[in-house]
């Protein structure tokens, strides 16, 4: 936390055409969440979801500097991940409900996603499984595209063991790594400063890892330390770390009504609401309001029409899930 | 026009759930992300917020009531007479990037308000069937303890009613009763903390069968085999009291009186276990007696508490059901537990070359391994075998 600056960071928006389109894609995120939401409470959800509102800075501003030889290694709170490097936005929310036209026939369901050809290799239930397949994507990528492996994960996956052994693997052999921990506060329902002790980046210090601590409610912030981390790991120099501090704007999971965190701590995060934070970047750059608007708008009916579209979609078919469970 | 409010989901499991709380009245209008309901789900009680904006009108599931995923709880009305659909909502763009005197990132704050049970006490309210709500805790800051929900299950607080997800055909749930709720917390506490150990031992009981045919004969009042076992159980119990004894915190406290429990199927199809108090000092027609008018007792549903008390060891007969043989669930804080099986015919040799039958019964010891290891429970079997075999001893 040391590392952060007081107020949130709000460096020069380079390209406005290309932060338009972040903007676009974290108002998307979100309205997918929201929506995802909505169905699950009407009971059209399968299995649980875990809720990326308030983290969508991070997955979209790293997957911004993402080239194709690239790969990522999501969570399961991964909705954001995979809509961030391309995944569709229909078929990921057809897969939510368990339908044969989801991205992986609606078997996957909100945890498991993957897209290959959209550069997700995975989404991991195990806390931290991201990182050890992010470990062997980057071993291979090294030896192939000459890509790097991006792991997202969170705070509380850095008390697992493997974290350790992956980081270590992969500094002594120089791979392509970069790991991005979205410390939320919470690991599921339980206080970071309960379980962890000392500062994470530390933990990769002692490697010789380079890291960095950073806003991880400013998109610009994000783009900024995710382009160093990126050159280091893609130059062949080993990974990188990166912990982007974040807050989940939902509880754990959609069981979870997120009693257990202090009355005002909500509140005073919205306050940095990364897609409120980033529109006033856009308006402060000279972002006509009404292009702003239309965006929102443009959003809005795209999910409107994404529900019914996705509550229409074909359930699987029995020979499909005859396949499937051989 | 007039809409539904349906029941939410509120957790990935929930099938229906209990609102406990209505937080806006009929005639109230509410917007959206407005507090709606307080529910009670199979995980947690949580605050459902409103999707959309609208004035809730008849209220169809009150407060306490319970209502599946989907079914209406309310009608709702918005100000134009017509329905709002569920909309996304997306946040609007406001200059809230902070300036130099913006507050930081805010703290990562230690736990601070849980939620107001312990997690033990959440399981055990769940194994016992009891809600949560409604219990005055007594822990600190008013915290749900384990004992609390203890204490709410014996005084028979409301349980939870629960229906099957969908594939089961219709479902009919009842609440249990008190009794029902004591066998499921003792059997749940002794499945989950006692450990055990079981041996089971056969029994040739053919000079009992002679001598009650005997008595029968003689037109007399027959001790069961049951009762005969009771009074073998009740001997051996007094020359090896390690078996009359319990675990208790770190102790093993041992009993000088020997009570029997005897486990009983009423009529209304539950189990009560009355006792014979001092069934080591009774006479078998004396025995016999009390377990007549205990049994008798224990299906019109008339026992004393004190005739259901103070039990050291329990015996429990499926015998008439034509079981073989069983294993019991030993009853905490009792150390063990005598399951008794039917009399069956068996063929055995009987001197060179000659095959004789005998009558024989499987008896099963299931003990608590912190009190009763398998040399005291081998021993009790075999000094059980000794009386019943040689029954002289029991009926003097």
């Amino acid at each position: 936390m040391s590392n952060v600056s007081e107020t949130p960071a709000t460096g020069v928006l380079e390209d406005l055409g290309l932060y338009t389109g972040i903007y676009r894609q974290m108002l998307l995120i979100r309205g997918f969440e929201d929506l995802v939401q909505s169905l699950f409470l009407a009971g059209e959800v399968y299995g649980t979801t875990h809720l990326y509102s308030g983290q969508e800075a991070i997955a979209t501003g790293v997957a911004s500097l993402l080239e194709d030889r690239d790969r990522v290694a999501a969570t399961y709170r991964g909705h954001g991940h995979a809509l961030a490097v391309g995944v569709d936005p229909q078929a990921l929310l057809d897969e939510m409900l368990g339908r044969g036209t989801g991205i992986n026939g609606g078997r996957a369901g909100s945890m498991n996603v993957n897209s290959p050809r959209d550069r997700l290799i995975g989404s991991f239930g195990i806390v931290g499984g991201s990182i050890a397949a992010a470990t062997g994507a980057a071993l291979a990528l090294r030896k192939t595209t000459g890509g790097v492996a991006v792991a997202y994960f969170g705070d509380g996956a850095m008390n697992q063991g493997y974290v350790f052994e992956c980081l270590n693997f992969c500094q002594v052999l120089g791979l392509p790594l970069v790991l991005v921990c979205e410390n939320n506060g919470y690991g599921e329902y339980t206080a970071f400063r309960s379980v962890t002790a000392g500062e994470l980046t530390d933990r990769a210090k002692v490697m010789g890892v380079p890291t960095e601590t950073i806003d991880g409610m400013s998109v610009w912030t994000v783009r900024d330390a995710a382009r160093r981390a990126i050159d280091h790991a893609r130059s062949g120099k080993g990974p990188a770390f990166l912990e982007a501090l974040t807050y989940r704007f939902v509880g754990h999971s959609r069981s979870d009504p997120g009693a257990y965190r202090p009355d005002g701590e909500l509140d005073s995060w919205r306050e940095r609401d990364p897609i409120t934070v980033l529109a006033a970047q856009l308006a402060a750059a000279g972002v006509d309001e009404a292009r702003l608007e239309e965006t929102r708008r443009e959003v809005a009916d795209e999910l409107e029409h994404m529900r019914a579209q996705g509550l229409a979609a074909p359930w699987p078919t029995a020979l499909a899930a005859h396949e499937f469970k051989d | 026009m007039a809409r539904e409010l349906t029941m939410p989901k509120l957790s990935d499991s929930m099938a229906d759930a209990v609102i406990t709380r209505w937080l806006k009245g009929p005639g109230e209008a509410f917007a959206r992300g407005d507090a709606l309901i307080e529910v009670e789900t199979d995980k947690a009680t949580v605050v459902y917020e409103a999707e959309w904006e609208g004035t809730l009108g008849a209220i169809l599931v009150p407060e306490g009531g319970t209502a599946g995923v989907g079914e209406a709880i309310a009608t709702v009305s918005n100000g134009d007479g017509e329905a709002t659909p569920p909309r996304v909502v997306i946040p609007e763009a406001a200059p809230a990037v902070a300036s130099d005197d913006g507050g930081g990132l805010p703290d990562r704050a230690p736990p601070g308000s849980r939620a107001n049970a312990s997690p033990v006490a959440r399981r055990v309210a769940v194994e016992l069937g009891v809600s949560l709500h409604g219990i005055a805790g007594t822990g600190p800051g008013g915290r749900v303890t384990v004992e609390d929900v203890r204490a709410a299950a014996d005084s028979g607080a409301p349980a939870l009613e629960r229906q099957d997800a969908a594939g089961k055909g219709e479902v009919t749930a009842r609440a249990l009763t008190p009794t029902e709720t004591t066998i499921a917390r003792r059997m749940t506490e002794s499945a989950t903390t006692t450990p055990v150990l079981t041996a089971a031992a056969d029994v040739d009981v053919s000079l009992i069968a002679t001598l009650r045919r005997g008595a029968r004969e003689a037109g007399e009042v027959t001790p069961s085999l049951n009762d005969f076992v009771v009074k073998a159980a009740a001997l051996a119990l007094r020359e090896q009291p390690r078996l009359n004894s319990s675990y208790a915190d770190g102790r093993i406290e041992t009993y000088s009186r020997v009570n029997v429990g005897i486990a009983v199927a009423t009529e209304d199809d539950t189990l009560l276990v009355p006792v014979v108090h001092d069934a080591d000092r009774k006479t078998l027609a004396e025995l016999a007696a009390d377990t007549r008018r205990l049994a008798n007792a224990a299906r019109r549903r008339t026992l004393t508490p004190e005739q259901l008390h103070h039990a050291t060891f329990t015996v429990s007969n499926l015998g008439m059901f034509g079981v073989r043989s069983f294993t019991a669930i030993v009853d905490p804080p009792q150390a063990a537990i005598l399951a008794v099986g039917g009399v069956r015919r068996e063929a055995f040799e009987d001197g060179p070359d000659r095959v004789g039958f005998r009558d024989v019964i499987t008896m099963t010891l299931t003990c608590d391994h912190r009190v009763v290891y398998g040399a005291h429970a081998a021993r009790f079997l075999s000094r059980l075998r000794e009386l019943l075999e040689r029954p002289l001893a029991l009926t003097l």
